[in-house]
């Protein structure tokens, strides 16, 4: 198809800024499909930047391109020349060709990544069940059997249910087991068999993803060995730089800083963002809870001003109560409010109670923050004018990846969990005072200093 | 070669100076470069690895000495008096039996700079010319039709013999291939002797033929092959040859540089560059394949070569090693930046012998000249 263009070349002309100007039918039509308009900026990118060099080289450049054509590839000759402040294109060759195709050794690669988007962690093991390659950030599993990673479910006579299926190289699954890092993650585990050229088992494919936790299963927590300690720290520093990647390049996708991108496009890179950032704060309060959990965390016992805290806090947070049309009422108080705690963990908690507020309060909202001590307790109350949270949920938002009435991919569900466990690690208690329709008051209480426990003081 | 002291002082030196270094640092970068090949090619695994460039090069000196091993074998066995035994006969003709690779891949003979830059350079061209092929419309020697056209006798001759030299860069394959007959003279004798060296050693320890007749007969065979050796017939010397007879028709020109590069034929772009600044074809083609790519603007500059037409060039074999926009664009601000007085005093150091150069180099002249101390 399109004979009659490989005769005549196609041309077009893109002035300074980038923009379209010019453009034989063709040029409009593929300008069209890749979400441009004539006169707007050049929205076809393999033509844009070869104009862009051609401009900045100031020289006559002539190369092969393929761009996306609606479903098909177009294979063009492209000759750029500089003109003025802008450039003359014209295209010879123009040819459909059908898209291009993954390579077929990218299959098992694609594979891996679908697995992985149902799947928290593969781990891939031997015959005997021992791994042979972990996931990223957990290298201490290098050689592990699964029965030291993985608490399994158990049938009438003892054996693990995966033991038995392996015997027999067939599929199985464990919808009750627990990954035995820190205090233990409650996971299914599903497992593939994995067969080698010959016909043989080569070993199995796990696929392990969270579940909820099992509410009547008392028991394990205490009992957990701590598998590797650097496990959360890996596991940071595995994910953050990826994931900081993928937002960057996601915001520019969305900035269009590299050129005109299509609407639904600029639509799908802020979802991916969302997406990074949600898994971003997952991370970051995974780690935080793999460490509060360990039997040995024990926050600082420092004397620490809350009042002081709180405007702190408030202040962290000032740009992003701005950007939600949110403000923050902070009062001073008259006297400073002493309290025994940890400083850092005080701030965290409060930042987490501030955003929280931010991100329930409607626009115009307010949110305050207030300190004030009633005999031998501290307190902060934060409170906003949101929709409130009902009786019954009060005490399941404190409940680990608990993320109520809230799906637009912000907080992780562990932010209030962590914070009630710090509260009460310093001696103190987080809670929650709200009704449907009249926002929400949380107060945090810790102890007040002992230099300062006499009222007066 | 530049520390930090250097780099601290690149903003205040003379525009020369500076380019004077830049000429300094990509030929250290060059011997560097040929040194690290040398030293990768022959470590223990490097025979396994899967790295492309590293296996041509393997893939390469394979075939080379295979060949030689193969002709003086062929001149030893024809020369065998009666009386040696049948089984060495026999050992000489058999076809599969490498004698001189496995013993010379336990010395030091295989590492040397002027063998491994020959071969790291026809890896080199053959990769960027196909890359060239590539980004060009029509892959097709129109520029070796038109010299043909010229209807100049010897230009003819001597376009024939460039592209009978150029048939022997690609093996049946289309992979590089290096000729024992295009390696550099040096590099050739050399070869040749530590080859039959090795094949000595085999007729000693496993025929027990005496030294004195050993020697005697791979001796023998190696003259031969030297004797039968033009110098001149190797693709560079043809290259070489056929740019001089075009330098002295006047013919060189801007025009004739880019449509050799444009058609991948980087044996004629090389010679006819280095006709045109009076450097060595050696010398220009490491310019061509300096890694920080700005030496090629330089002696691009120091021929007063047109800028649509060096920016092009540079644009051409930036793009084909993959250089990003940012890349390209200083490349060519750098040409436009240059004059051509200090183009030329930067390519000075390459008009000298390659030996020179080498131990100014090893000595730390060219770092004294480059720094001003």
């Amino acid at each position: 198809m399109n004979a009659h263009i490989a005769v005549r070349p196609v041309h077009g002309r893109i002035d300074g800024q980038g923009r379209l100007v010019e453009a034989d039918p063709p040029l409009l039509h593929l300008q069209e499909q890749a979400g441009g308009v004539h006169g707007g900026g050049l929205a076809v990118p393999q033509l844009a930047s070869l104009a862009r060099l051609a401009r900045r080289l100031r020289i006559t450049i002539s190369r092969r391109v393929v761009a996306a054509h609606g479903d098909q590839d177009v294979d063009l000759w492209v000759r750029v020349k500089p003109d003025g402040d802008g450039v003359e294109l014209a295209i010879t060759g123009w040819q459909d060709v059908a898209p291009s195709q993954p390579q077929p050794g990218l299959e098992a690669v694609r594979w891996r990544d679908f697995s992985r988007a149902g799947a928290d962690w593969i781990f891939e093991t031997d015959t005997m069940l021992r791994v042979t390659q972990p996931p990223v950030g957990m290298p201490g599993a290098l050689g592990q059997p699964i029965d030291l990673l993985f608490a399994l479910s158990r049938d009438e006579a003892g054996g693990s249910r995966i033991a038995g299926a392996a015997r027999v190289h067939e599929r199985f699954e464990d919808d009750g087991a627990v990954l035995l890092v820190g205090a233990g993650i409650p996971v299914c585990v599903a497992g593939v068999p994995l067969v080698d050229g010959l016909g043989g088992l080569a070993g199995y494919q796990l696929l392990v993803s969270r579940r909820s936790p099992d509410p009547s299963g008392a028991g394990h927590g205490a009992d957990f060995i701590l598998f590797d300690e650097a496990f959360g720290t890996q596991l940071g520093r595995a994910m953050r730089e990826p994931l900081d990647r993928i937002i960057a390049n996601a915001d520019a996708i969305q900035d269009r800083g590299d050129g005109p991108v299509r609407h639904d496009y600029t639509a799908y890179a802020e979802d991916i963002a969302g997406a990074g950032r949600h898994l971003l704060a997952l991370v970051e309060d995974l780690v935080d809870l793999q460490t509060i959990e360990r039997p040995d965390f024990r926050p600082e016992a420092d004397v620490v001003d809350l009042a002081d805290t709180a405007l702190r806090a408030a202040g962290l947070l000032g740009v992003r109560a701005a950007n939600h049309h949110v403000r923050i009422d902070a009062a001073a108080p008259a006297q400073p409010v002493m309290a025994s705690g940890d400083f850092r963990r005080i701030l965290q908690v409060l930042i987490n109670l501030l955003s929280n507020a931010i991100r329930h309060s409607p626009a115009d909202g307010t949110v305050w923050i207030r300190c004030e001590r009633e005999g031998d307790i501290a307190a902060v109350v934060v409170a906003d004018d949101g929709r409130g949270i009902a009786e019954q949920d009060q005490e399941k938002i404190f409940d680990r990846f608990e993320r109520l009435g809230l799906r637009d991919g912000s907080g992780s569900g562990l932010g209030l969990y962590i914070s009630r466990r710090l509260a009460r690690a310093m001696g103190g208690d987080l809670g929650v005072d709200s009704a449907p329709g009249r926002g929400a008051r949380f107060v945090l209480t810790l102890p007040v200093a002992a230099a300062f426990d006499r009222p007066g003081v | 070669m530049m520390g930090l002291d250097d780099e601290r002082l690149e903003g205040e030196r003379p525009a020369g100076t500076r380019w004077l270094t830049d000429a300094v640092r990509a030929l250290d970068g060059l011997e560097n470069r040929v040194g690290r090949a040398a030293s990768e090619l022959f470590h223990n695994d490097a025979f396994n690895l899967s790295d492309q460039h590293r296996a041509q090069i393997t893939q390469l000196m394979r075939a080379l000495i295979g060949a030689i091993e193969d002709e003086l074998r062929i001149r030893v066995g024809n020369a065998l008096p009666a009386d040696l035994p049948a089984g060495l006969a026999a050992a000489l003709g058999a076809a599969h039996v490498a004698i001189a690779l496995p013993l010379l891949e336990r010395t030091q003979l295989l590492r040397e700079p002027d063998l491994i830059a020959a071969m790291l350079r026809r890896v080199d061209e053959h990769r960027l010319a196909l890359r060239l092929g590539r980004d060009s419309p029509y892959h097709s020697a129109d520029l070796a039709q038109r010299l043909l056209d010229l209807g100049d006798e010897a230009i003819a001759e001597a376009v024939m013999a460039l592209l009978i030299a150029e048939s022997r860069r690609y093996d049946q394959f289309g992979d590089p291939a290096l000729a024992r007959t295009d390696l550099p003279p040096g590099p050739h004798r050399r070869l040749l002797w530590a080859v039959a060296a090795a094949l000595r050693h085999y007729l000693i320890r496993q025929h027990a033929v005496p030294d004195a007749q050993a020697d005697l007969l791979l001796a023998g065979a190696v003259r031969d092959l030297l004797d039968d050796h033009d110098d001149d017939d190797t693709l560079e010397g043809r290259a070489d040859a056929l740019a001089a007879l075009l330098g002295g028709a006047g013919l060189l020109d801007d025009a004739l540089l880019s449509a050799a590069l444009e058609e991948g034929w980087l044996a004629l772009f090389t010679a006819a560059i280095a006709q045109r600044a009076g450097i060595d074809s050696a010398g220009v083609w490491s310019m061509v394949a300096d890694p920080s790519g700005m030496m090629l603007g330089t002696v691009l500059r120091a021929i007063d070569c047109g800028r649509d037409a060096a920016v092009t060039m540079i644009w051409r074999i930036g793009s084909a090693e993959g250089a990003d926009e940012e890349v390209l664009v200083e490349r060519a601000d750098g040409f436009d930046r240059l004059a051509v007085r200090d183009a030329a005093e930067a390519v000075l150091i390459w008009r000298l012998d390659p030996n020179y150069r080498r131990a100014v180099i090893e000595i730390g002249g060219g770092r004294s000249a480059g720094d001003g101390r």
